[in-house]
């Protein structure tokens, strides 16, 4: 992390902050390093020092700042300082009053030196103030402890130094301007030149001569202040031990994140486990057990199977490694033997005693138990089934596997590792005789996981992970903690756009409306906080639809035109949307939002209300073809009649960039229509006709979008 | 392996006798676990009170930790309705907290430096407390063996001084350094084992937990000792009042290891609780604490 403002002076100090302290969260020790560097480089700045490159660096026990050619004093301040009236400070001799002379004095400067200057249409004298720089050391002494004061981390703690708040308890504080300390004090410690090598490698402290010194006695130390070295170090070394066993390490990012950052000299170990200890044990809950549990890397091998080894990273160095190495096969033996206990103790129980004990498991509060979230989920599941009127194989996979899929919530195993829910109902659906299609759909209902994760894949396991959501967002609405600010604790917003993703993505055309009002109808509540209720989740379901439109590259209007008519199944609408941000880009398109906002507007005059029911079908009635008189009347009228049916039709099947093409003939005909025709013609039955033709394109129009709503 | 080797692997009343020589030294009062059942050493009053308020404090003390629901009938190698934990208070927290923690450990025998010792965040909270605190799991070779905590509230109340926590699991300790992947063949003492103490005590308070204990009566008992800290802390008797909080809020963890409390009333449940505490809390704070270490109190 480093930024380099200012220019080059080779002969310019160095200056050197340490702050140490007890280990701190390895993963905010990054965001710390950042905001040390943003902020030291906005404070340097406003102090008047310059520095030919900043650069922040550290591990979890140390957060450093480093500044290369720092100036050696602050740079001096000149400012303009208005004093009083040209007239009054000057006698009509041109000689200073008694007033300019006071002014000198209060400024500090001679009475010679004060101009006369032109301000805001007056005269006025000017003194300029200049302010000498103060020695560089003067002002970090008193900059760097407001520095390190700033830094924020996400939970902070006091430790008996005053008030004083960090990250982790503040240890040592070594402060150097090239060889000289900076005398300053940051949460009760005192600076001073001593630093603190690795915990075990280089106990003790070692003496900084001169600030340039710190990388070379870290290094002495033990201590590898570079993130990408100790990601080397962990990544290259893993690697190697794995071959060694014929495999290749799962080099989870998350976990080398934060090995990288829980370490100062990081040493990868190899360690080798039993084959029929792994053999016996789900894959998943050996790779969650060395992963999440140990922080190990696991190693597959070309088939992407198991090896029985795994690599863990101690932070040493390479002495007495088979200690370590041992230390750490036993226990992760050990946790594999206590998985394995837990996975005899369910299999001794089953799906009715689990699905018994949800009974007892509270859900969000205020909504009962799980057990109550479970069979609301199994009635919206059947709704869904009967909406989509999907396959009979199908439906009953979906109804079985609502009925099992919290289940695992009450295993053990489940209760030791709860980031394994889901895949460990799957494994004991298949181990207890269920069908594929269940197992599966229990797996892939908690799908997906995060923004961008994997999507459930089956049928079964969409319309579960639809139901599942639904319910959680019309309960959470109904017991009032719908998500405000960035207040989300029931993942309500993530939910909304797991529901919006999956509907896309599967094409499911299922109405926002409908869905949420089902999902509503599963809580015991009024009508008229059931309506609420399903409106408040449409609500959110769009927002996050919004969301993940813009996110594409659609414009506000293009999604907000689609939204305001037609139907609100989120494949139809993503369609609309998609094809209408197309067309946005092609020529007709101002003529073509100018046209309708023409119709629409005379509409509106004309009180036809009508118009806001866009996809209702106009065809019928109104228009009398014989009292078309005019040209362009009859040319509109002759482009609708053609474009009409294509476009319902392609709008039928959803092909919306054809209907908009459709559309799009309608542009010129309508600008020749408002040039030559006069709608309000005295003549009442001609009047009207023109305004049920009108209304006919604007229906056309409103099949797809409503263009009043589009900047041009 | 190189630990099997080292014959002296300490037994689990050698390893408490050497942590208990090691914190007398560092000026730890050594007290003696509370005589009712507690989740936890601390509930006992020598850290949840006299955490509260100014006055240096340094305590050691085992204590027996009752976890109804993690019983498991002495059959789980791992599991265990009770177990031990060693508990040490240092208040202040001193600088050097965590190199004297280290020097705990090798006066264990261990020799840091061929091991690979880690402090990985973990902050601790205990919401029926009304406490919280930051610190570390330490990690030795990948076992878990103390919980690190810098207390920042207690009773909901945020602390004057901040006091240290150190909580080392001693059958997980023990079982790593001698080796034993059952805690039951864990040596307490020369010919002794752990599950030959144990192993029947676990059984049959699994027993009780999950199939004997009888719900009425504990709901009772629960009422009972309410009401008495409700009376106690009128008076006030802090004290008398926050050993009813503790048998409340030991009866209610039987009553949920039993299935015997239904989803909203657990909420409920555990609410009263935390009010007792905080309320023993703050009369602690307020009748000050006249009994200082070394002092004759009110204790």
């Amino acid at each position: 992390m480093s930024r380099r403002p200012g220019a080059r002076r080779p002969s310019a100090p160095r200056l050197l902050l340490e702050i140490g302290t007890e280990e701190l969260p390895p993963a905010a020790v990054r965001p710390a390093l950042e905001q040390l560097l943003r902020d030291a480089t906005a404070v340097l700045g406003d102090a008047r020092l310059d520095a030919e490159r900043l650069a922040t660096t550290g591990t979890l026990r140390r957060l450093v700042l480093t500044a290369q050619g720092l100036s050696s004093r602050q740079r001096d301040l000149v400012t303009q300082v208005r004093g009083p009236a040209a007239r009054i400070a000057y006698d009509a001799d041109g000689c200073p009053t008694a007033a300019a002379h006071g002014f000198a004095r209060s400024q500090g400067v001679a009475v010679e030196s004060l101009r006369a200057c032109e301000i805001e249409g007056g005269r006025y004298v000017v003194a300029e103030v200049r302010e000498t720089g103060r020695p560089a050391a003067e002002v970090l002494r008193e900059l760097l402890p407001r520095l390190a004061a700033g830094l924020t981390f996400p939970k902070m703690m006091r430790w008996n130094a005053g008030g004083f708040r960090f990250g982790r308890p503040i240890r040592w504080i070594v402060a150097l301007l090239d060889g000289r300390v900076i005398p300053l004090e940051i949460a009760g410690v005192r600076a001073g030149r001593r630093t603190v090598g690795h915990r075990f490698l280089a106990p003790g402290r070692a003496a900084v001569a001169r600030a340039a010194d710190y990388e070379g006695i870290m290094r002495r130390a033990r201590v590898l202040l570079s993130a990408e070295e100790r990601r080397a170090r962990i990544a290259g070394g893993t690697t190697t031990l794995a071959g060694t066993v014929a495999g290749r390490p799962v080099l989870d990012e998350a976990l080398l994140e934060e090995l990288v950052w829980s370490t100062e000299h990081p040493t990868p170990v190899l360690g080798r486990l039993e084959a029929d200890l792994v053999a016996a044990l789900p894959p998943i809950v050996v790779r969650v057990t060395l992963q999440h549990h140990q922080k190990c890397f696991g190693i597959v091998d070309g088939s992407g199977a198991l090896v029985p080894a795994f690599v863990t990273v101690r932070d040493g160095g390479t002495s007495h490694l088979d200690v370590v190495r041992t230390g750490h096969e036993w226990v992760v033996r050990a946790r594999l033997k206590d998985a394995l206990f837990f996975l005899e103790e369910d299999r001794r129980s089953g799906f009715d005693q689990w699905n018994e004990a949800l009974t007892r498991v509270a859900h969000v509060e205020g909504l009962g138990t799980v057990a109550d979230h479970v069979s609301r989920v199994c009635h919206l599941a059947r709704w869904l089934a009967d909406a989509l009127g999907i396959s009979d194989s199908d439906g009953r996979a979906l109804d079985r596997a609502a009925r099992l899929c919290k289940a695992d919530l009450t295993t053990s195993l489940v209760r030791e590792f709860p980031e394994l829910q889901g895949a460990i109902g799957a494994i004991y659906a298949r181990e207890r005789g269920e069908a594929e299609t269940v197992a599966v759909a229990i797996e892939e209902h908690y799908a997906p996981r995060g923004l961008g994760a994997d999507l459930p894949r089956s049928l079964p396991g969409a319309l579960l992970s639809l139901a599942d959501r639904a319910v959680l967002m019309a309960g959470a609405v109904h017991a009032g903690l719908e998500p405000s600010g960035s207040q989300d604790p029931h993942g309500i917003r993530r939910a909304a756009s797991g529901i919006a993703t999956v509907l896309r993505e599967h094409g499911l055309a299922i109405s926002l409306r409908e869905l949420f009002g089902q999902a509503a109808m599963t809580f015991d509540a009024p009508d008229g906080d059931r309506a609420r209720v399903a409106a408040a989740c449409v609500r959110i379901a769009q927002q996050r639809l919004v969301g993940m439109l813009t996110e594409e590259g659609l414009a506000y209007d293009t999604i907000n035109a689609t939204l305001a008519v037609g139907s609100d199944d989120v494949p139809d609408l993503v369609a609309r949307a998609r094809a209408l941000h197309e067309l946005r880009a092609q020529p007709v398109m101002p003529l073509l939002v100018t046209g309708y906002l023409r119709v629409h507007r005379i509409l509106v005059q004309a009180g036809r209300t009508s118009i806001g029911e866009g996809a209702r079908d106009v065809a019928q009635g109104g228009l009398r073809e014989e009292l078309l008189v005019e040209p362009a009347e009859m040319e509109l009228h002759g482009a609708w009649l053609r474009a009409h049916p294509r476009l319902t039709s392609a709008a039928q099947s959803r092909q919306y960039a054809l209907a908009l093409a459709e559309i799009a003939t309608l542009a010129g005909p309508i600008d020749g229509f408002f040039d030559k025709v006069l709608v309000n013609a005295p003549d009442a039955a001609l009047r009207e006709n023109r305004l049920a033709l009108l209304e006919r394109v604007s229906g056309s129009f409103r099949k797809i979008a409503d263009f009043g709503v589009l900047v041009i | 392996m190189l630990m099997a080797k080292r014959t002296q692997a300490l037994n689990f009343q050698q390893m408490i006798l050497a942590l208990d020589r090691f914190w007398a030294r560092e000026g730890c009062v050594l007290e003696e676990a509370y005589d009712t059942e507690v989740g936890a050493g601390t509930l006992h009053p020598a850290t949840f009170l006299r955490t509260l308020g100014p006055e240096p404090w340094r305590v050691a003390y085992v204590q027996p930790s009752r976890r109804p629901v993690d019983g498991r009938y002495g059959e789980n190698p791992n599991r265990l309705y009770k177990h031990y934990q060693y508990q040490v208070i240092l208040k202040p927290a001193p600088d050097e907290v965590q190199a004297l923690f280290l020097a705990s450990l090798e006066h264990l025998g261990l020799r840091l430096d061929h091991h690979d010792v880690r402090f990985l965040e973990d902050d601790w909270e205990a919401p029926t407390l009304g406490a919280w605190g930051v610190g570390w799991q330490v990690f030795l070779d990948g076992q878990e063996i103390t919980q690190f905590t810098y207390f920042q509230q207690m009773g909901g109340l945020d602390l004057d001084a901040i006091s240290v926590e150190l909580t080392y699991g001693l059958e997980r300790l023990a079982q790593f350094l001698q080796r034993k992947a059952s805690v039951f063949d864990l040596i307490w003492a020369p010919g002794v084992t752990y599950g030959s103490l144990r192993r029947e005590e676990e059984r049959e308070q699994s027993a009780y937990g999950f199939e004997y204990a009888d719900p009425a009566t504990l709901r009772a008992l629960f009422e009972a000792h309410e009401a008495d800290a409700r009376r106690l802390l009128g008076i006030p008797l802090v004290l008398p009042a926050y050993d009813a909080v503790l048998r409340c809020s030991h009866l209610f963890n039987l009553l949920d290891a039993r299935g015997a409390i239904g989803v909203a009333q657990r909420v409920e449940l555990m609410g009263r609780t935390r009010a007792l505490a905080r309320a023993c809390a703050s009369a602690y704070l307020r009748q000050g604490v006249e009994s200082s270490p070394g002092e004759p109190g009110r204790e």
